[in-house]
């Protein structure tokens, strides 16, 4: 077992072979040896590492993908957004969570878990409009009126009419 | 791609997502494939993507226009002269990423449009060394403007050709202006061609694995699977006899062709005559789809009157072949009589695709089964290989338990995940039906009957699946046998 401290100072028990779906917890693994002392994650908080924990636990025992499986994936051109029907629900969470879910699968080094994270996002995004993104996310439209007209001249010319 | 991270103990927003994230969520919003989205939607449709993301606000946009893979796929309808210039500003944008290219064509005047046509294509000519994937749909006068040099010093290679002869009005695949580039000789590994013939197309045959061709003469059809070594899938629409002089350089021999494994060929008079100048030891799957009936949409009956028209040619190729013809996809207007001798005669065959074409609208609720929905009347026609198939699995079964659709497993053979590339798109009196499937997962034990022979055969009987699954429209019915219930069964038949 595996002791992990979470950032508001919470404690989880947690098989090696779980966490060790984490790079970033493996490699610490390795470097420490056989230890008792606590393993501190200073950038994720309990209610995330949660979430992160149930991921691993399910998907423990699958093949960790190589380092070299995404840039293969690039090769090959088939970067899909399909999600298999756990993954979904489990990413079924309110934008906050989704996005601190990114950001500790980014920290943590869990390939598969920050795929989840931004194909889940780049299907919210997928067959919107510029304005029905910033509405989505709550982002200011910072563009001078002269800049937005040459955005909107420049779709124009791209657009199936 | 770690990186240390503060704590934020205030609500996250996107905002928050460092660079590196966003663009990695950027990368799954861009098309991976851009022909499945070739099919006219409107707007906005998937490949502006760079250019929808690049208008939501200053930090995505300078993100964006700095990260040239988002701008590998370029679709555009050529139909306004301003596209020229935002033609080359994507271009400039991808810099040196290998390129997905598609140019398509949709407006009446044919002068006025060649020039915008040329402007736009030498664009994209310029960029000839980093394509990897070209799809036109243009009139074929206007592939000779398409002068690209695919000799690549980039690393990047043509990889996919796919080219639909969109005309204003038909004309003979045979005489239509060839696709040949200037620079080197592309050798891709799919390519697909509808209205065009394949003699037209300059390309090298050595890669090709993948080959999809629409309207080309039967003689074309041996030719590729003759010159092609590496094909393994292979689908003809629309194949004519052509003309006696056609055949003039075509082989006349038997091809034996050792890679291919599916095969499919549809909407043909001369699918026989194709099948008896084959060999093709590694055939596993072969599909038929019949000329369909211009005006409901359902299969027609007739088409089996000339195209394999008793199934003893495809008998005869597996047999000759001696390949382990595992998929079999026909359609359902089927003489109840040949095809039992054709499941007793192969086999190997595990599944089983009857194609009950379009579900006739207005079928009344009492015409359909009570228990799996199937509406009683496409039943009909394939009464005869429905009741053997249950008489011999599962005779005490009147109806079939059924299983919701999204229960199907993936890599399911029919419709959703063909081997083959998806079909040029091309509307059809079909196009707007839903349809009705019937798969049969086939226990050997079904074929009794004839015995066939297998001393002869290298290859040993492959081993006996142990359920059927039928699946109709949008219900799949499984229902398990097992050895007993074929032993009850013949009993039932002595």
């Amino acid at each position: 077992m595996v002791l992990l401290v979470t950032s508001d100072n919470e404690q989880f028990n947690a098989d090696k072979d779980v966490v060790e779906r984490s790079v970033l917890i493996k490699n610490m693994l390795e470097d420490v040896g056989e230890s008792d002392q606590p393993i501190p994650l200073p950038n994720v908080s309990s209610s995330v590492l949660k979430k992160v924990l149930e991921y691993c636990e399910h998907h423990r025992g699958e093949p960790l993908p190589s380092a070299d499986a995404d840039q293969s994936q690039d090769e090959t051109r088939k970067r899909t957004t399909d999600i298999s029907e756990w993954d979904q629900k489990f990413i079924t969470v309110d934008q906050e969570m989704l996005f601190e879910i990114i950001l500790a699968a980014n920290y943590l080094d869990i390939k598969s878990l920050l795929d989840v994270g931004c194909k889940t996002v780049a299907n919210m995004i997928k067959g919107k409009t510029p304005e029905e993104i910033r509405k989505l996310f709550n982002i200011v439209n910072d563009f001078t009126p002269e800049e937005e007209a040459q955005i909107k001249k420049e779709n124009e010319w791209a657009e199936d009419r | 791609m770690t990186f240390e991270l503060p704590f934020y103990p205030y609500p996250i927003t996107i905002y928050d997502l460092p660079p590196e994230l966003l663009i990695h969520i950027f990368r799954f919003c861009v098309p991976c494939d851009i022909y499945s989205f070739t099919t006219a939607t409107k707007r906005p449709t998937p490949v502006l993507q760079p250019l929808s993301l690049a208008g939501v606000c200053r930090p995505w946009r300078n993100l964006i226009i700095q990260s040239p893979h988002l701008w590998s796929h370029l679709q555009l309808k050529v139909n306004a002269r301003g596209q020229v210039p935002f033609v080359r500003a994507w271009l400039a944008r991808a810099q040196k990423t290998p390129l997905s290219i598609s140019l398509y064509y949709d407006v009446e005047d044919r002068i006025a449009m060649y020039f915008i046509f040329e402007e736009v294509v030498g664009l994209v000519s310029e960029a000839s060394s980093r394509w990897v994937e070209l799809n036109v749909r243009v009139p074929d006068y206007f592939l000779f403007l398409l002068f690209g040099d695919c000799t690549s010093m980039s690393g990047a290679k043509l990889d996919v050709l796919r080219i639909h002869k969109a005309n204003f009005v038909w004309e003979n695949p045979v005489s239509c202006t060839p696709f040949r580039l200037l620079g080197g000789l592309p050798a891709p590994r799919t390519l697909a061609l509808q209205g065009m013939s394949l003699d037209r197309v300059v390309v090298g045959w050595k890669n090709l694995t993948r080959v999809s061709a629409e309207g080309v003469a039967l003689g074309e059809c041996l030719k590729a699977l003759h010159q092609a070594p590496k094909l393994e899938e292979c689908t003809f629409v629309n194949i004519n006899p052509g003309h006696v002089n056609d055949e003039v350089g075509y082989p006349t021999s038997i091809i034996t062709h050792p890679h291919l494994h599916t095969l499919r060929i549809e909407n043909t008079f001369v699918g026989d005559a194709l099948l008896r100048r084959l060999y093709l030891p590694s055939l596993q799957a072969f599909s038929y789809i019949p000329i369909s009936n211009p005006f409901h949409g359902y299969s027609h009956p007739f088409a089996f009157a000339t195209p394999l028209s008793d199934f003893s040619t495809l008998e005869t190729l597996t047999l000759r072949s001696r390949c382990v013809l595992q998929r079999l996809s026909v359609p359902v207007y089927v003489p109840a009589e040949a095809f039992a001798r054709l499941l007793d005669a192969i086999c190997t065959i595990k599944e089983l695709v009857l194609d009950f074409g379009a579900v006739p609208p207005g079928v009344a609720p009492q015409e359909k089964c009570s228990s799996c929905s199937f509406p009683a009347r496409l039943r009909t026609p394939a009464r005869p290989i429905w009741e053997r198939c249950q008489w011999g699995c599962c005779p005490s079964s009147r109806h079939l338990k059924c299983v919701p659709e999204s229960s199907r497993s993936r890599g399911s053979s029919y419709p959703g995940s063909s081997p083959f590339p998806p079909p040029l798109p091309f509307s059809g009196p079909n196009s707007t039906h839903s349809r009705s499937h019937l798969i049969l997962q086939l226990r050997p034990a079904l074929n009794i009957g004839r015995s066939v022979d297998y001393t002869s055969r290298s290859a040993p009987p492959p081993s006996r699946p142990t359920s059927i699954h039928t699946l109709s429209g949008p219900l799949l019915s499984t229902v398990q046998s097992s050895s007993t219930s074929y032993s009850s069964a013949k009993k039932v038949r002595r």
